[in-house]
């Protein structure tokens, strides 16, 4: 077993499966020369929420992770080709929002295009950023076991 | 009227030509207008950063003699060929006295 945080993001790049370009699960860093695209899902950050009502010890909480899945590539028409992706990855994420049952849910929250200066490399870099807003349960003793 | 400093960076672009400009630049490849012209090629390593995942990358950049880049017309977009590798011009940086760093990116 491992962290509900590397289950989930072991989960999201199963569920992407072979979009037709390189998935990590986490952050790639830095990305070689010749990879070409690649999409790094990775937990931004967490936030712990109180569970309803239940007394004891220990508890059982509901946790909204910010999942980022980051697309960076180089290339001469980012708009077109980010776009493209977004429509891939956005398409495969809702196709089970629970990820294999790891999440309770999951929203898109916000997506981002950042282009970098087109003077730094061979080509222009893009990223192109969903953030997602995923909701898990687990025990504060076990956060390895994901709880409907 | 030449300017002395002019003359001494004309000096030194010439000698610096002399010794380091081993590339031939091909300019506008194919083009009845082809010419080949000197230039000091580099293209080192460079980190991109500015997401959370930096990618690596080459920055291709070419040192040529300003007075070659505006005789020829070299300019944002101009097609270049270099070791057998096709570029284009991103920007012509001048120095503003006798070297114009073209700065490139592959098509």
């Amino acid at each position: 077993m491992s962290h509900i945080n590397k289950q989930l993001r072991d989960a999201i790049v199963a569920a992407l499966g072979s979009p037709g370009w390189t998935v990590s699960s986490g952050r790639v860093l830095p990305i070689a020369n010749d990879a070409g695209p690649v999409t790094s899902v990775y937990v931004r950050t967490g936030t712990v929420l109180e569970d309803d009502q239940v007394l004891g010890n220990p508890k059982k909480r509901f946790r909204g992770l910010s999942v980022s899945l980051e697309t960076s590539m180089k290339t001469h028409t980012p708009d077109d080709d980010l776009d493209d992706k977004q429509v891939t990855l956005e398409k495969l994420m809702a196709a089970d929002i629970t990820f294999a049952g790891i999440a309770i849910e999951s929203n898109l929250a916000s997506h981002e295009l950042q282009v970098e200066d087109g003077t730094l490399g061979e080509k222009p870099v893009a990223h192109l950023f969903l953030n997602y807003d995923v909701v898990v349960r687990v025990a504060d003793d076990d956060p390895e076991t994901p709880l409907s | 009227m030449t300017s002395r400093f002019q003359n001494h960076a004309d000096d030194i672009i010439n000698h610096s030509m002399a010794e380091f400009a081993h590339d031939d630049v091909i300019v506008r490849p194919g083009d009845p207008a082809e010419v080949t012209l000197e230039g000091i090629f580099d293209h080192a390593y460079v980190e991109i950063s500015g997401g959370e995942v930096p990618v690596e990358g080459r920055r291709p950049v070419v040192g040529m003699r300003t007075e070659d880049v505006e005789a020829n017309n070299i300019v944002q977009g101009t097609p270049l060929r270099i070791d057998g590798v096709d570029y284009f011009v991103v920007t012509p940086e001048p120095d503003g006295v006798a070297r114009t760093n073209l700065i490139l990116n592959e098509p």
